[in-house]
Formats: C-alpha cells, sequence, structure tokens
C-alpha cells in the first residue's frame, strides 16, 4: 500500500469578482453567434436596425439645418419636432428588429445545452443557476440595448450638443433615463421570454414557435375578451400595448390623447410586465437543473 | 481531519425510482474505484457528491462544504461527467479557456492552463481543431482535461474510459494513478471491473442503489466467510500434490484441472493452507510453476456480493 502525502494542494489561481464570472458566458456565446452559419443574417439585422437610427439622426441633422428644408420649399412649422414622442417612436421603431434578433439569436440558448446535456459543464463550476441564466440573458441583452438604448442615447446627445441646446436639455432631462429604463425592461422581458421558452423544449425551432405562439395567443385573447365584455380594458393583457403605455408614462407623455385613450396607467403596465418577467424566470429556474431526470 | 469527500447517509430517489439508498461513505486521498453494473446508481452517487444533484435524504460535505450550497467549493472539484455536451464549434483549447475563466482565472492565465491540460492529456496537437472534429475517444479526453485543467483536489470521474482505445485507456489509467499518489481525491467508476483491478484495490462496489462493500479489495474478500478463498497452483505433479494437500485440515476441496496441469484449492483458512504449501514443497520437493488466488480480485468479489442479490431478483 502506498503512503500518500495527506495535505491539500491549495487552489493556486486569483478568482476575478464573482459578478464578472458569468460574463464569460455572454461573452463565448456571442463570439459563436458572430462566427457561426447565421452570422451573415445578424449583421443584416444588426445594419437594418443601424440604418433606422441613421434615419433618426438624419432628421435631427436636417433640423439643425433648417436651411437644406427651406431650399425645398418644405415647410419646417409643420415637420413633428425633436421631443420626448421623437425618441419613444425611435425605440419604438426597433420593436420588430428586437424581436427576430431575440428569435434568432435566443432560440437555441438553452435548448441546445439541454438537448447536448451540457448543463452540467456550467454548473459543476462555481457558477450558480442564477448566474447561469444571467450569462444567457446577456447574450440577448446586450444586443437589445445595443440596437435600442445605446443609439437612442446616442442621437438625444447629438441633438442636445447639435442644436438643442441648454433649452432642450432643461426640458427633456428625464428622457435619458426613460430611454435606458424602457430599454432595459424591453430587453428583461424578452431574454426571459425566449430563454424560458427555450428551456421548455430541446430544438431551438421549437422554442422560436413557442414565443411566436405566445405572442399571437396573447394579443388574440386580448382581442377576444375586449370583444366579448365589449369593453378596452382587456388591452392590459396585450404586452405590446403594455409596453407602448409604459412608454408613453416614462417618455412624460401622459398628456397626449393616445394616453388618455388606454384604460389603464403606465405603472400598471409596468406591473404587468414585470409580473410576466417574474413568471418567465420562476419557469427558467424550475427547469434549468444540473442534471436532466428523465422519469 | 476533515475528509475531503464525506456522505452521511445519502439517498436520491427519482420520483419513485430508487437512484441510491443511505450511502455513508468517506473518500480519502487516493484512488477509490467505484464499481458496479450498468444502473446500479455509480452516476447518480457522483452526481449527488459533486452537488449536481440534489440528495433526497442525508448530506454531502466536500472539504465540510455542501457542494449543491456552496458553489465555491467547485474550483477544488473536478467532474468529468457521464454526457457528451460540448460547444462544437469551439476549438478545444476554446472551450477550456472559457471553462477555466468562469473558474476566475485570467484570460492568459486561463489559456496557459488549458494547454497545459491539453498536453496532459494528449492532445496538445489537436487544440486548435474544432470540438466538431473530434473523435469519440478525444472527446472524452478532452472531458477529462476539462475536469483536471483548474487543478482540483476532488476529482469525480464517471466512466472516463468509454469510448476510449486500448492506448486511451492506458494513458488515462496512469494519469488516474498519478493523480491519486499525488495526494488527490480521485473517485472514478467504470463497469468493466478488471480496468480498476489493475488501478487500484480500494473500492467501493454499488449495485441497485446500496453500497456492497468499501475498502481495500483484498480485505473485503477477507470478509466473505461463507466464500470459500481459492488457491490455483500447476506443477509437474498435480495428482501427487493433491493427495498431499487433501491431507490437511483447513483445506475444504481439491480438483484437479488435468488439461493445464493445475491444481484448485477451496479454503477458509488460505494463510494456514500457505503455510503448509511451504512445508510440503520443501518436504517433498515439489515444484509449483505457478500460484494465483482466482477470487482474491475485484471481479470475483463483485460476483460474490451480488450473486445471492441476483438470485433473488431473478
Amino acid at each position: 500500500m502506498p503512503v500518500y502525502d495527506q495535505h491539500y494542494h491549495p487552489w493556486a489561481g486569483k478568482p476575478r469578482p464573482r459578478w464578472h464570472r458569468w460574463l464569460v458566458i455572454t461573452r463565448y456565446h456571442l463570439s459563436l453567434l458572430f462566427t457561426g452559419k447565421g452570422r451573415n443574417i445578424l449583421i443584416l439585422i444588426l445594419v437594418s436596425a443601424g440604418f433606422i437610427h441613421f434615419c433618426f439622426l438624419a432628421y435631427v441633422y436636417v433640423m439643425a439645418n433648417r436651411q437644406i428644408l427651406e431650399q425645398y420649399a418644405i415647410p419646417v412649422e409643420r415637420l413633428p419636432g425633436i421631443n420626448a414622442r421623437f425618441f419613444l417612436t425611435e425605440i419604438i421603431a426597433q420593436t420588430l428588429t428586437v424581436a427576430i434578433l431575440t428569435l434568432i439569436m435566443g432560440a437555441g440558448l438553452i435548448a441546445d445545452d439541454r438537448r447536448d446535456n451540457a448543463i452540467p459543464l456550467y454548473l459543476s463550476k462555481p457558477l450558480t443557476v442564477t448566474e447561469y441564466l444571467l450569462g444567457k440573458l446577456g447574450v440577448l441583452a446586450l444586443p437589445i440595448l445595443g440596437i435600442t438604448a445605446v443609439p437612442t442615447l446616442l442621437v438625444f446627445v447629438l441633438h442636445w450638443l447639435g442644436g438643442g441646446g441648454k433649452e432642450f436639455i432643461l426640458t427633456y432631462w428625464r428622457l435619458p433615463f426613460a430611454i435606458v429604463a424602457l430599454s432595459v425592461l424591453i430587453a428583461l422581458f424578452c431574454g426571459a421570454l425566449m430563454l424560458m421558452a427555450s428551456s421548455l423544449v430541446k430544438k431551438g425551432a421549437i422554442a422560436g414557435v413557442v414565443v411566436v405562439g405566445l405572442f399571437i395567443g396573447h394579443n388574440v385573447l386580448a382581442g377576444v375578451l375586449n370583444g366579448i365584455f365589449d369593453s378596452r380594458k382587456f388591452m392590459i393583457i396585450s404586452l405590446q400595448f403594455d409596453f407602448y403605455r409604459l412608454g408613453l408614462w416614462l417618455f412624460g407623455l401622459e398628456h397626449v390623447q393616445e394616453a388618455q385613450e388606454f384604460p389603464f396607467s403606465g405603472l400598471a403596465a409596468a406591473g404587468v410586465i414585470l409580473a410576466a418577467t417574474a413568471l418567465c424566470w420562476a419557469i427558467l429556474w424550475r427547469q434549468v437543473r444540473p442534471v436532466e431526470v428523465v422519469k | 481531519m476533515t475528509p475531503p469527500v464525506a456522505l452521511y447517509d445519502v439517498s436520491k430517489w427519482y420520483g419513485e425510482v430508487l437512484g441510491i439508498n443511505g450511502i455513508t461513505v468517506q473518500l480519502t486521498p487516493g484512488v477509490t474505484g467505484l464499481l458496479g453494473p450498468n444502473g446500479a446508481g455509480k452516476s447518480t452517487l457522483l452526481k449527488v457528491t459533486a452537488g449536481l444533484l440534489w440528495p433526497s435524504r442525508g448530506r454531502v460535505e466536500i472539504f465540510g462544504a455542501n457542494p449543491w450550497r456552496e458553489v465555491e467549493v467547485y474550483r477544488r472539484i473536478g467532474f468529468c461527467h457521464d454526457g457528451d455536451g460540448f460547444y462544437d464549434a469551439l476549438t478545444g483549447a476554446d472551450f477550456l479557456c472559457a471553462s477555466l475563466r468562469m473558474h476566475g482565472y485570467a484570460r492568459q492565465r486561463a489559456r496557459a492552463l488549458a494547454y497545459e491540460a491539453l498536453e496532459l492529456v494528449g492532445l496538445a496537437d489537436e487544440a486548435r481543431k474544432r470540438i466538431g472534429a473530434y473523435s469519440k475517444g478525444m472527446r472524452q479526453r478532452l472531458k477529462l482535461a476539462h475536469a483536471v485543467a483548474h487543478n482540483p483536489d476532488v476529482i469525480l470521474l464517471d466512466e472516463p474510459l468509454a469510448g476510449m482505445d486500448p492506448v486511451g485507456r492506458r494513458h488515462t489509467l496512469d494519469l488516474v494513478a498519478r493523480w491519486g499518489a499525488e495526494g488527490k481525491t480521485v473517485a472514478i467508476s467504470s463497469h468493466i471491473l478488471h480496468e480498476i483491478d489493475a488501478l487500484t484495490s480500494n473500492i467501493m462496489m454499488i449495485s441497485h442503489g446500496r453500497l456492497l462493500a468499501e475498502g481495500d479489495v483484498h480485505e473485503v474478500r477477507g470478509l466473505l466467510r461463507e466464500h470459500p478463498h481459492q488457491i490455483y497452483l500447476e506443477c509437474a505433479e498435480p495428482r501427487a500434490l493433491a493427495s498431499r494437500l487433501i491431507a490437511v485440515e483447513q483445506v475444504r476441496q481439491v480438483s484437479l484441472d488435468s488439461t493445464r496441469r493445475g491444481i484448485l484449492i477451496e479454503t477458509f483458512d488460505p494463510d494456514a493452507v500457505y503455510d503448509r504449501l511451504t512445508q510440503v514443497v520443501i518436504e517433498d520437493g515439489v515444484s509449483i510453476d505457478l500460484m494465483t488466488s482466482p477470487d482474491d480480485n475485484v471481479q470475483a468479489v463483485f460476483a460474490y456480493l451480488t450473486r445471492g442479490r441476483s438470485d433473488d431478483s431473478g
């Protein structure tokens, strides 16, 4: 019998802060997505998103240089101004791009790990289930913020510096916070919904179908209930309307007629969105386990 | 001193299906072979030990910490799971590098450790190849590298030899033996008993989710009193030797294997028979060509331990 050395070899590395580690999952997944087969589609989507922002930026430029419009006899006073609604519209205009990006990038995020039984690879590291999910959420949230909050804030700053001046920033000082808040909520909800769907199945394509089905289904449900009860109050079920209503509230547009026509407040819309996100997160928590138990 | 790995009355049920039942065991530095047929509960035991499965009852401690709750202890655990989940688009080096970064290593250090681990398992030349192009044996070796790249103190290997060619198996067994000799606590599961027999005499035998025996295989054999020990001899005159040995009080039975010039002796007191045999050899000048104990090994012990159970179930 050999006599074993009884002392333990201590771990020699210098660990990075805990919060930092889940970013490794995000970073490697993003690099995989942008080097894989779908790279060209992703680039196309990002270019489309960039083009939309470019149009808004061009509008800002033109409004700051009104003589260009006057040259072509365009009545400047009849054109919409650059105000809170302008920036809300800039974010809302990205809704379709966000949806497509979420479906393409997120469908396989957990489904593929479940199919390949790869979850133990993560959870046999000093990572919790929450950190694993945060890492996956980051894969969706960062690009979503990259096509909503970041360019919209850039347009805001350029307008402020280019022509808006002190008066603009004093009037709309809360807009940057509103832009970030709305974008973060969109990213959190879309990410949680997609990850939830991805955690329910083992094929990314089916997860995509589930999300599209949920999106269409809950809107149809809202419409049917509105029809049956001859009321508009069931609009609150529709997350599409909730986000718009929330946007009007966050951007200080409570006074506009559109906001008045909604049968629920911005706060109620925020509550529904947060509840839906929490529900997705709860299902995720239940679904993601280090070891797949087949009964 | 806190044992590196300790399980106290650990059970795991999958609904109504029993995974493991009432297992209390401590793993000490060195190699421990976890043996049992397919479906015995070896993987479940390793996953519960690694904190990947929550035990239905009992508790697991690794260096005194509960691995399910205290994930920091994973820095000291290397787990080679039985699945085959990888990211085929990544290269072997990138995969290990990402894994090490999740352990908290900085990029450059992670890369250096990844290459060290790949070198260790003989995959250095394939480091920059995509995992999708790896053979089954190479994937197994990559899993092994993944388990040990961060220099853990506890290494849990779930069927690491499956799918490897003979050279790969030999290399892996050498590595496991080395880690054990270095003072790491290594648990290796296999249903191929002779592989473990060649690696370590320290075993845990598991069947139907229950721990049948643990410890040194020879000591375990000694405890199986209902099964007489077997001693096999080969010599030039087997009949003459057999006639002398049958007279020995401690010998229960002697049978001749005439085709191979062999004698099979059964006894409940092998030490006494060995002593008497020495006398016979000296007194009669008998030349013994071969002497073995055919049932003092892992396979035989496992067969004895499970025979009654198989008969019961059958």
